[in-house]
């Protein structure tokens, strides 16, 4: 049982700590940090300090991140008394208040990168690796894996609203920042979105009834109504052997496009305001689509029929649990779907001080998921002193984990630009306290602008403008 | 984790499986029924012996023929005589022949031989009786005295007689008998009269008539000849009955019908007369004739033939010495008259050989006797293999062993038996208290008489015996024929006494300790099975008339011994009646509880057993019967905290 529990352990260490490479979407201590060139995913409209830019192939941009609403590693393995050994404890998760919590993770990697400065015009290119998976689980549902179903009889445990999202791209991108007017800049990115794969769940009914009986003794009765597209993963999921790397990412069978917009809009000289709407599109999945869902509504089990006394070809076990997996009937069909990608919304709000060294902001992020929308502020002191050097601090709060403080720093020593994020530093001290982590990092080569032309004829260090 | 689990419905007929051995009667209530046909089978052929070979030779004699009287007459004249006397006389009465005158007195002076003329009928024989009569009558008219003569063998040259007449008056005749018995005589004989005399007629005048003189007469009568050369004449030289003793061992027959066989018969005569032989089997019928033959067998020759024996209906009590198993045979040998001279003798013989053979019998009746014989012993195996997961004692209520027979043989026989069973676990044999069986037999031939006798608990140990659940029945013993000395048997060829037995047990009974048990293959070789600990509940509709104590065993699957068990709380019984009648079902809801020691000995077991110990309503004191429809409904959910 402890090589279970430790493998166990192991894999929820992996789960949450893996994708600690780096958090791509969720960067809000990145935000506004453009001297950073990746801060551009966040606002189009942000333009780097460069006019030219390269992003060395998958080390320009790797980010990865976690965010559990309901429960950190520490919640969860707990000491045994007595024993300095770990064992999993579910029963912090399950008291939670909250009806629905959801585990999400992401990881983005930046295959290729350019950006160059075209007179006031700053391009973007390039092409990004992007897999984002989250898991919703309801309270009962937590209940009823810790607990089991003895507590519950006769109650009803809600399991509607669980499941599995998951997404994997390539987004091909071309973007564009542009000054408007003075001290407007706008940006425009068009991505290009080859899916690679997509498992989506749709739990518009799904609970479990334990009734007694007073013939039967117990009547288990599940409410299913479920429904689950899938595309490129029935080559993993049928056969791993044959799995093809090279055919998984070259398959462009899943055509999907997004438009990401963004404005930066300096108010004055010591306040700016950006604002942006990221992934805002579709994908269509054409390659290997299936789609499984229910064909009753609802399932009701009160054991098996068994006949001791004649010459059965199966064992009493061997039957009943081929009745459990035949309870349930699915229906598959292979019609084409699309998804919508997880559009995001930043309004950020900037003040520097005079000598535009140090700066100020807030921040609110939103993200609109599947049932809902999920919010973050966030509130940023950063600091830069050069061109060459900026340190950011920064508080963030999430609903489900209001302590965050995060750190982000880049480095420019020509041509190379080393860059580092984190929304929460305390995950690189004690990682298994936490809810939320996320880490961004990277090298790019960078040539700065020594020539500015945008108007006026000024020198921009991060964001502060200072005279020549 | 609790869910439901398994439903299972037991009915009493399924719990005590497929079994060809169990039958459900009309009311449902399940019989366990066993049938051995031919338990015993007497044939013909056990009761009696039929000789397949019987042969008898006999030897005939021809034995003393007849012959025919012969009757030959010669006479002495005066003239015949007139040379042998006195010449005065002699031409005294030669002068006077014709006159009538005074006879003179005269006598021989030498003897007179008169030649009979030879008898046509035989050369010579050797008499064992008969008679030559001799008559002599004097012609003369004057009294002869001192007559002697001889008569005389001429071939022999033997007197035959010597006759001696002291007087003999005129016109007198006298007699005289040769006895025959233990003479050889030729067939030419001749009178020498040694004397004759006469004192004359005087003073009477008597007619002289040198034609007269004596008469000799010799009639032969009454003659059996031994041997000789003659010619023979017709006659019976055998007419008797001869036997053929049929050995049936110790049976004494009265009748037999064959089916089939022969009866072969050859004659071998070694005499120089033929025979006509007639042969008739006196005492048997074919369809209602008599088998006869009647044939000649010429001098010196073999003759044989055959009769089939099927169909014969033959009586074997002729022989008043011995009234059975006799078969009469007729002989009558007729020597046919010869027209020469045949030489014979009375030892020459005809041999006849009769062979009876390949004899089988349609039917006998006599008296086979009182006889005992041994009954092979044969093994009985019950299938009992219903109770084979049940145990523990069964006192059956109303158990019944059937002999059923049909009895064709006309014979009294009684039947010394052992049945007795085997007690598959100890050994122990059983006794079931039947000590002998008086078969009824028909009274009429053809008849059959069918009959049973039953056995149960008032008459045998049958309840004793079953309680201790034999595997098997052994079955031995004799049987004896005219135990009660009735002497009238009658067998047929297809006759037979075949006995059956049937074994009926109506499932009714009483018990304080019943425990089935059963496997079950649970786990199919599961190894690990992630459960901690747990419960296992029963929802019970128990309409069998039984309080139920469940267990599940778990036995280690190298050794089979029971390494862990959890037990059940009781069922209850159904409600019966006073009969032990089922009236309604009581619902009962049970918990075993087991740990997770339980489950890991699960783990080293490749089946579960099922052990329900039972006993009968009312504390096991009301005899409860078993109808398949009484069922046992469970419903078991289980309670498990998982240990992944």
């Amino acid at each position: 049982m402890r090589a279970d529990s430790n493998i166990v352990r192991s894999l929820v260490w992996l789960i949450l700590i893996l994708p600690a490479f780096s958090l791509a979407q969720s960067g809000l201590t990145e935000y506004g940090m453009s001297g950073i060139p990746q801060a551009s995913v966040q606002n189009p409209a942000f333009r780097p300090h460069a006019s030219l830019i390269i992003g060395l192939p998958a080390m320009s941009s790797v980010s990865a991140g976690v965010y559990n609403t309901a429960f950190s590693f520490d919640d969860i393995f707990v000491p045994k008394p007595g024993d300095d050994s770990l064992h999993l404890d579910l029963t912090r998760p399950i008291s939670s208040k909250t009806d629905i919590n959801y585990f999400s993770e992401n990881v983005a990697i930046d295959l290729l990168m350019l950006g160059f400065k075209i007179n006031n015009t700053f391009l973007t290119m390039g092409v990004r690796n992007r897999l984002t998976s989250r898991v919703y689980y309801t309270n009962d549902l937590m209940k009823f894996v810790w607990q089991g179903n003895a507590d519950y009889v006769d109650q009803q445990l809600n399991l509607t609203g669980s499941g599995v999202y998951q997404e994997h791209l390539n987004d091909y991108y071309l973007g564009l920042s542009f000054p408007v007017t003075y001290g407007i800049d706008m940006g425009v990115r068009v991505n290009f979105l080859q899916g690679l794969s997509n498992l989506e769940t749709q739990t518009p009914q799904l609970a479990l009834l334990t009734r007694t009986n007073q013939q039967l003794g117990y009547e288990l009765i599940a409410q299913t109504d479920f429904q689950v597209h899938t595309s490129g993963l029935t080559g993993l999921l049928t056969d791993s052997s044959s799995f093809s790397p090279v055919d998984y990412f070259l398959a462009f069978n899943n055509i999907g496009f997004s438009l990401d917009v963004g404005i930066d809009a300096r108010l004055g000289d010591q306040f700016a305001v950006q604002a942006s709407v990221i992934d805002f599109g579709k994908i269509y999945w054409y390659g290997s689509p299936r789609t499984y869902s229910s064909s009753a509504d609802e399932v009701s089990f009160t054991g098996v029929e068994y006949d001791f006394t004649t010459d059965n070809e199966n064992t009493p076990s061997e039957v009943y649990l081929d009745s459990l997996s035949s309870l349930l009937h699915v229906n598959e069909n292979r019609n084409i779907y699309a998804t919508t990608l997880r559009t995001k919304l930043f309004v950020n709000g900037q003040y520097f001080t005079l000598n535009r060294k140090n700066s100020f902001n807030l921040l609110f992020a939103g993200r609109f998921l599947e049932e809902s929308f999920e919010y973050a502020l966030s509130f940023g002191y950063t600091f830069a002193p050069s061109e060459k050097f900026a340190i950011k601090l920064n508080y963030s709060y999430l609903k489900y984990a209001p302590l965050n403080v995060g750190l982000g720093f880049y480095f420019n020593f020509k041509p190379f630009q080393i860059y580092f994020t984190t929304d929460n530093l305390a995950a690189a001290i004690k990682p298994t306290g936490q809810k939320y982590m996320g880490f961004h990092f990277g090298i790019n080569i960078l040539i700065p602008s020594s020539y500015h032309n945008d108007i006026p004829t000024q020198k921009q260090i991060g964001n502060t403008i200072v005279e020549p | 984790m609790v869910a439901p689990f398994i439903q299972t419905e037991l009915t009493l007929r399924n719990l005590m499986g497929v079994d060809s051995s169990l039958q459900i009667g009309d009311d449902s209530l399940m019989v366990f029924y066993y049938q051995r046909d031919s338990i015993l089978n007497i044939t013909a052929d056990n009761l009696v012996e039929i000789p397949d070979t019987v042969t008898s030779y006999y030897e005939f004699s021809l034995g003393d023929l007849t012959i025919g009287d012969i009757m030959q007459a010669a006479s002495v004249t005066l003239n015949d005589l007139l040379p042998y006397v006195d010449p005065a006389v002699a031409d005294t009465l030669s002068a006077n022949d014709g006159n009538t005158t005074i006879f003179p007195p005269f006598q021989l002076q030498s003897p007179v031989t008169v030649d009979l003329s030879p008898y046509e009928q035989y050369e010579t024989l050797t008499f064992s009786a008969g008679y030559f009569d001799i008559q002599i009558t004097n012609q003369l008219p004057v009294t002869l005295t001192n007559i002697r003569f001889d008569i005389m063998d001429v071939v022999n040259n033997s007197v035959v007689q010597s006759v001696v007449l002291e007087q003999l008056f005129a016109g007198e005749v006298a007699h005289d008998t040769v006895f025959l018995k233990g003479k050889t005589l030729s067939n030419t004989f001749s009178y020498v009269i040694h004397s004759v005399e006469s004192e004359g007629s005087y003073p009477d005048s008597v007619l002289i008539d040198l034609s007269k003189g004596l008469s000799l007469q010799m009639n032969a009568r009454d003659m059996y000849v031994v041997s000789g050369v003659a010619k023979i004449e017709n006659q019976i030289i055998y007419s008797t009955h001869e036997w053929v003793n049929l050995d049936f061992g110790d049976a004494r027959l009265w009748e037999i019908l064959f089916a089939g066989g022969e009866l072969q018969y050859q004659m071998q005569s070694y005499l120089n007369l033929t025979l006509n032989i007639l042969l008739q089997l006196s005492s048997a019928s074919v369809d209602g004739v008599v088998p006869e033959n009647n044939f000649d067998l010429p001098a010196n020759s073999f003759y044989e033939s055959s009769w089939g024996l099927a169909n014969m209906d033959i009586d074997l009590t002729r022989d008043t010495n011995q009234p059975f198993n006799r078969m009469p045979i007729y002989l009558e040998l007729v020597v046919q008259p010869t027209v020469n001279m045949v030489a014979f003798d009375s030892s020459d013989k005809v041999k006849a050989t009769f062979v009876a053979k390949e004899m089988t019998a349609e039917s006998v009746n006599g008296n086979l006797g009182k006889h005992l014989y041994l009954i092979d012993e044969d093994t009985l195996q019950l299938d009992l293999s219903f109770f084979d997961n049940i145990t523990g004692q069964i006192i059956f209520d109303n158990p019944v062993l059937t002999f059923s027979y049909q009895n064709g043989f006309g014979v009294p026989i009684v039947a010394h038996t052992n049945l007795y069973g085997v007690n598959p676990i100890t050994g122990d044999y059983l006794d079931f208290g039947i000590d002998s069986i008086v078969f009824n037999y028909p009274s009429t031939e053809g008849e059959v008489i069918s009959d049973s006798l039953i056995f149960d608990k008032n008459n045998s140990n049958i309840v004793d015996f079953l309680a201790e659940r034999p595997d098997k029945l052994i079955f031995s013993g004799d049987y004896q024929t005219n135990w009660n000395n009735d002497t009238v048997n009658f067998i047929t060829r297809t006759s037979l006494l075949k006995a059956n037995t049937e074994i009926r047990v109506p499932l009714v009974f009483s018990t304080t300790s019943l425990v089935f048990t059963d496997t079950v293959d649970f786990l199919n070789g599961q190894a690990d099975i992630p459960v901690g600990s747990g419960a296992l509940h029963l929802n019970v509709d128990n309409g069998l008339p039984f309080d139920l104590e469940i267990s599940l065993l778990v036995p280690d699957s190298v050794t089979g011994e029971i390494i862990d068990h959890v037990d059940f709380d009781m069922i209850k019984s159904a409600v019966v009646d006073a009969g032990g009648n089922v009236l309604s079902p009581t619902q009962s809801d049970v918990t075993a509880v087991f740990n997770q020691s339980f489950i890991q000995n699960m783990s080293r077991a490749n089946t579960l057993q099922l052990r329900a110990k039972t006993v009968t309503a009312e504390g096991g004191s009301i005899p409860v019967g078993l109808y398949s429809d009484y069922k046992l409904s469970v419903a078991i959910s289980f309670e498990a905290k998982l240990q992944p």
